[in-house]
């Protein structure tokens, strides 16, 4: 009966409070569902709280939120994302709608600090389950252990989405940083054109 | 934090800029809920353990509407409670209304100038508005409310990250004790809630400030305003 009094509750779990809105608000893309998921999973913990083991809140609340958002959220407002997602892709096969440009590295990819919002959006761009990996891990620098608990799958799976998110994402950022980088060189009906023209927009 | 100019995507994905912080309006609403769901749960303690058998609903509510009828009557016989702690209620229920509803404000500035003519046509007295932003106490907006019977001003400060309501109207000469007449020292109290309060008047004036800061702030807060209104 001690394990269900409000106090205790509060104190392990309203800490994560900012963990839960944060992963609901990058699910869901919308303050106002992040809200609504953040509530339902704050009651639902708390009925659960019976069953919780111990010595993890974090994950276990971030579990508890990813699904309520994948159950609910997800299921009523049908947000197919664009891109069809497999798991079984080999991870070096291109995903369809993606110009994949595999070998760039996060850790070197260089951003400008009035970039954030650049990112920002990149980020907001990736399919729904490899943006979640890059959240769980880079945003709120969980284990492997966690990410796999949070999300649902398998640790191999998440090093290898993870490789991918971080690959896509870096093609993202780019594209944005460069403009029209990734795309085809477009015909401009100018006159020959001096070094202005040049396809690497700045 | 560096101050480089440039950073690599990862290390830009880990500084936190990324992060979203839940807006405090969500906060409370959770606090509030899970409140709601506790009360929920919890079986009356009047509701002894023989009535398990039966219907435990049933039996709580009709304890509980046993019980609440006793209070009740008792509040009725008994003198009347000291106005304070009700309003003091009420100023609380009030404040994190406002603050679950994310509409805190209705006159959003931090401009005294602005704030302070919006209430014109709106209530009945010119309430006194002051910045002590100088002592770390912004003035961020104002609005509307609805205490013990009427509509009265409030004006929305911050501490740091707390949002600090401050309540003024003007008090009811006929039911007032006699002692309100000058300026009383601010009483600070803490609701059960966890909200700190102070109160006190001036110059006929009510006051009241409630926040989630501790005392200790509010304590300063209340002092500043004080010497504000003073001029």
């Amino acid at each position: 009966m001690a394990k269900h009094s409000p106090n205790r509750f509060d104190a392990v779990m309203l800490p994560h409070l900012d963990a839960a809105y944060n992963l609901a608000r990058w699910l869901s893309g919308s303050p106002t569902d992040a809200d609504d998921v953040v509530q339902e999973a704050f009651l639902r913990a708390f009925r659960f709280f019976d069953g919780y083991e111990g010595d993890n809140p974090r994950a276990w609340l971030l579990a508890i939120v990813r699904n309520t958002w994948f159950t609910e959220w997800r299921r009523q407002h049908n947000r197919a994302d664009a891109t069809p997602y497999d798991d079984s892709l080999n991870v070096d096969d291109q995903l369809p709608g993606w110009a994949d440009e595999s070998g760039e590295d996060p850790e070197k990819l260089a951003v400008r600090q009035d970039e954030t919002e650049l990112v920002h959006r990149a980020l907001a761009t990736l399919p729904v389950e490899y943006r979640e990996v890059i959240v769980l891990r880079e945003l709120e620098d969980m284990s492997y252990k966690d990410v796999a608990a949070v999300a649902g799958i398998p640790i191999g799976t998440v090093m290898s989405r993870l490789s991918r998110a971080r690959r896509l994402l870096c093609t993202a950022v780019r594209a944005a940083q460069g403009g029209s980088e990734q795309q085809a060189i477009r015909l401009v009906k100018t006159p020959p054109a001096g070094p202005e023209e040049s396809k690497r927009g700045n | 934090m560096e101050t480089k100019s440039n950073s690599s995507l990862a290390e830009k994905l880990r500084d936190g800029s990324l992060y979203e912080r839940a807006p405090e309006s969500l906060r409370v609403q959770v606090q509030a809920r899970l409140k709601a769901e506790t009360a929920r749960k919890s079986p009356s303690p009047w509701n002894g353990s023989w009535r398990m058998a039966g219907l435990p609903f049933v039996g709580g509510g009709i304890a509980g509407v046993g019980l609440c009828s006793l209070v009740f009557m008792t509040l009725l016989w008994t003198q009347p409670p000291p106005r304070s702690s009700d309003l003091q209620q009420e100023i609380v229920s009030s404040h994190v209304r406002a603050l679950m509803s994310a509409r805190t404000m209705d006159v959003l500035s931090s401009d005294q100038h602005t704030v302070k003519p919006w209430f014109n046509g709106r209530i009945d007295y010119a309430p006194p508005v002051v910045d002590p932003k100088a002592q770390g106490f912004p003035l961020v907006g104002g609005r509307l409310d609805y205490v013990d019977h009427r509509p009265v001003a409030v004006m929305i400060y911050q501490y740091l990250k707390h949002p600090i309501d401050l309540y003024v109207y003007p008090e009811d000469r006929g039911k007032s004790d006699g002692k309100s007449a000058l300026s009383s020292t601010p009483l600070i109290t803490q609701s059960d809630d966890g909200y700190s309060l102070v109160e006190w008047h001036q110059d006929g004036m009510v006051y009241w400030a409630i926040s989630d800061a501790s005392p200790v702030y509010i304590k300063r807060f209340a002092e500043a305003i004080k010497a504000g209104t003073r001029q």
